[in-house]
């Protein structure tokens, strides 16, 4: 007596059968217990393929932006800006090394978070001379010709007019030894500094100096967002290991993370109330692992239903 | 190693239905409803759900106050509990769970619960164009520390069925997650509107149900059946025998698990069962026919 609607379309008993076959070996294999030897090697396993985990947002990596940086730069000095560097000042030089909070008029107080920093001594200000440098032709400067007409061989006015505009502000940077928490934001402003005192620099005929045009410092990366990387340290809790119907062994757990580096400003409540929930101590996360027979890697998805059978879980020490 | 002699025998089987076309495979028809039921369900367990007083978190504040506990202990965020009950240690405790540590079924840890409170009040007026309107100020109070019992059950305890929730799926909708501040900090001055950042245990079980197991102890009246497009079924009545725990033969626990049932809890359980048969006649559980 054959049921033919437990059949696949298009398929014999015989393909059935083998199908069958194939079914009743996908049993979980089950652990011996978490203090057994076979367990404690899987459990280092899993531990060094979480070492694995891309250290990428989608990894693990917290990010958070930060409330209260705008994306532009505070100073108001950039209508007809041609030219916006710090001239030289002392630590803003090409040697500055740290993360760009930002920056603001002299005597502006600076957001929260970075006044947190501030307080804590993982930031610190720079006090400098913004320069803004205009050189047009003369022809097009207004106020400063008789007609419109551009210059005229034979006249005697000069061919360029240079305006210099300086500012005095605030730079926040954080020190070298944070700039890891924070992530690189390419797209945002960093202020240029040029190492030698303008009137120290030689210029051409048009004013212009001849030295190599300001550029960021390379030490520095402007940045709006606090990333903080975390390390794996142990196993709670585990779930049978699995063969599925491709093949391929796969194993849940949730482990416990640390954070790589929990700066000391990480408990200020100015920097809770300006960032989201990244500074976790104690962070559990749900991991799922495959072994297509060359060792343990972690799967981009996490499948926390092994929670709903019977688990191990793994005491502390 | 069972599953391997499983297939074994379904070798021979799919061998003798070829060579003799007899459906028997020299096992009477009863084996293999068992084989059937034991493959189907292995650790077959009939659970009685306990009414929601007797059992679950009963630990809140009232306009949805945020209570804090320790960061160690019962309530690390490294730990995952199996709870039974747990409410403030001043409330007395229901008939059921004062019953269960008689019995040393469970285990009382004891936790200290803080009340931290955020209230809003009217600040100075402004005027402007569009109307006046108050800035907002807020106020931090750290009231009081009162303890909390939390009753846990063995982890996995098979006397118990569970609702689980994690923090990856839905512990936040759980009936308790435990939170505890992150950074044990003075709260911010007053004035500042602020979020407390705060981690939880990351894994939370809690009892619905208290179970016992079931054992397939007779199969009688096993026959063929059609329907009505004249598929064929093996139907069959198997009597389960229960193994309830002795306080689970109690009034307390009955009263506690006040669902309308057929028989007594602990009663032998007869049950119509429903399998479809291979071609080398084995059988394959489909169906509880309900009766």
């Amino acid at each position: 007596m054959t049921l033919a609607f437990l059949r696949p379309r298009g398929s014999d008993g015989g393909a059935f059968r083998r199908m069958a076959l194939a079914a009743a070996s996908l049993t979980a294999v089950a652990l011996p217990a978490a203090k057994g030897a076979l367990a404690d090697d899987l459990l280092g396993q899993l531990i060094e393929a979480s070492k694995r985990i891309p250290a990428t947002e989608e990894g693990r990596e917290r990010c958070s932006p930060i409330e209260g940086l705008q994306n532009r730069l505070n100073m108001p000095f950039t209508l007809g800006g041609h030219r916006i560097f710090t001239d030289g000042t002392a630590g803003y030089d090409r040697d500055a090394v740290g993360a760009y909070l930002g920056d603001g008029p002299k005597g502006e107080p600076p957001p929260l978070f970075v006044q947190a920093l501030l307080d804590a001594g993982a930031a610190r200000r720079v006090t400098m001379t913004w320069v803004e440098r205009t050189t047009l032709p003369t022809g097009v400067v207004p106020h400063l010709q008789d007609t419109g007409v551009p210059n005229k061989p034979g006249d005697d006015r000069p061919a360029f007019v240079t305006r210099q505009a300086t500012l005095v502000g605030d730079a926040y940077l954080v020190t070298a030894g944070d700039k890891a928490l924070f992530e690189a934001n390419t797209n945002r402003y960093v202020l240029s500094a040029w190492p030698p005192a303008i009137g120290d620099q030689a210029t051409d005929a048009t004013g212009q100096p001849t030295g190599p045009p300001p550029s960021p410092p390379p030490g520095l990366w402007s940045t709006a967002r606090v990333c903080v990387t975390e390390e794996p340290d142990r196993v709670l809790e585990y779930g049978d290991v699995e063969v599925r119907e491709n093949g391929v062994k796969y194993v849940s757990a949730a482990i416990l993370f640390h954070p790589a580096r929990l700066p000391a400003w990480a408990s200020d409540y100015r920097v809770a109330l300006t960032t989201r929930n990244v500074f976790v101590p104690d962070d559990v996360r749900f991991v799922t692992f495959r072994d297509d027979g060359d060792g343990w890697r972690p799967t981009p998805f996490p499948e926390p239903f092994f929670m709903r059978r019977k688990t191990h879980i793994v005491d502390a020490e | 190693m069972a599953a391997w002699l499983l297939v074994g025998s379904l070798r021979a089987c799919a061998v003798a239905a070829l060579s003799l076309a007899l459906a028997g495979c020299g096992r009477s028809q009863e084996a293999k409803v068992l084989a059937a039921l034991k493959a189907k369900f292995p650790d077959q367990r009939q659970c009685y759900g306990i009414s929601q007083d007797d059992v679950g978190i009963h630990v809140s504040l009232p306009f949805g106050g945020t209570l804090f506990y320790p960061a160690t202990g019962p309530t690390a965020p490294t730990r995952h509990l199996f709870v039974f009950y747990a409410a403030p240690a001043a409330d007395p405790v229901p008939e059921l769970v004062g019953m269960l540590i008689e019995k040393g079924v469970l285990r009382k840890e004891q936790v200290q619960a803080s009340i931290d409170v955020e209230t809003t009040g009217l600040g100075p007026q402004t005027t402007s164009k569009a109307g006046w309107f108050t800035h907002g100020t807020w106020q931090h109070h750290a009231l009081t520390t009162f303890p909390v019992d939390i009753y846990v059950t063995a982890r996995h305890d098979p006397r118990f069925l569970y609702d689980v929730h994690t923090s990856l799926q839905n512990l936040a909708y759980s009936p308790g997650t435990f939170p505890s501040r992150t950074f044990p900090n003075p709260l911010p001055p007053d004035g500042t509107h602020f979020v407390i950042p705060t981690v939880t245990p990351y894994a939370l079980s809690v009892v619905t149900s208290a179970c016992a197991a079931e054992t397939p102890t007779d199969v009688e009246d096993v026959k063929t059946v059609h329907n009505w497009i004249g598929q064929s079924a093996v139907e069959a009545t198997v009597t389960f025998s229960e193994d309830v725990a002795p306080w689970m033969a109690t009034p307390a626990f009955s009263r506690a698990a006040p669902a309308p049932r057929q028989a007594a809890i602990g009663a032998p359980r007869k049950a119509t069962i429903l399998f479809s048969q291979g071609d080398d006649g084995t059988l394959t559980y489909r169906e509880e026919r309900q009766p």
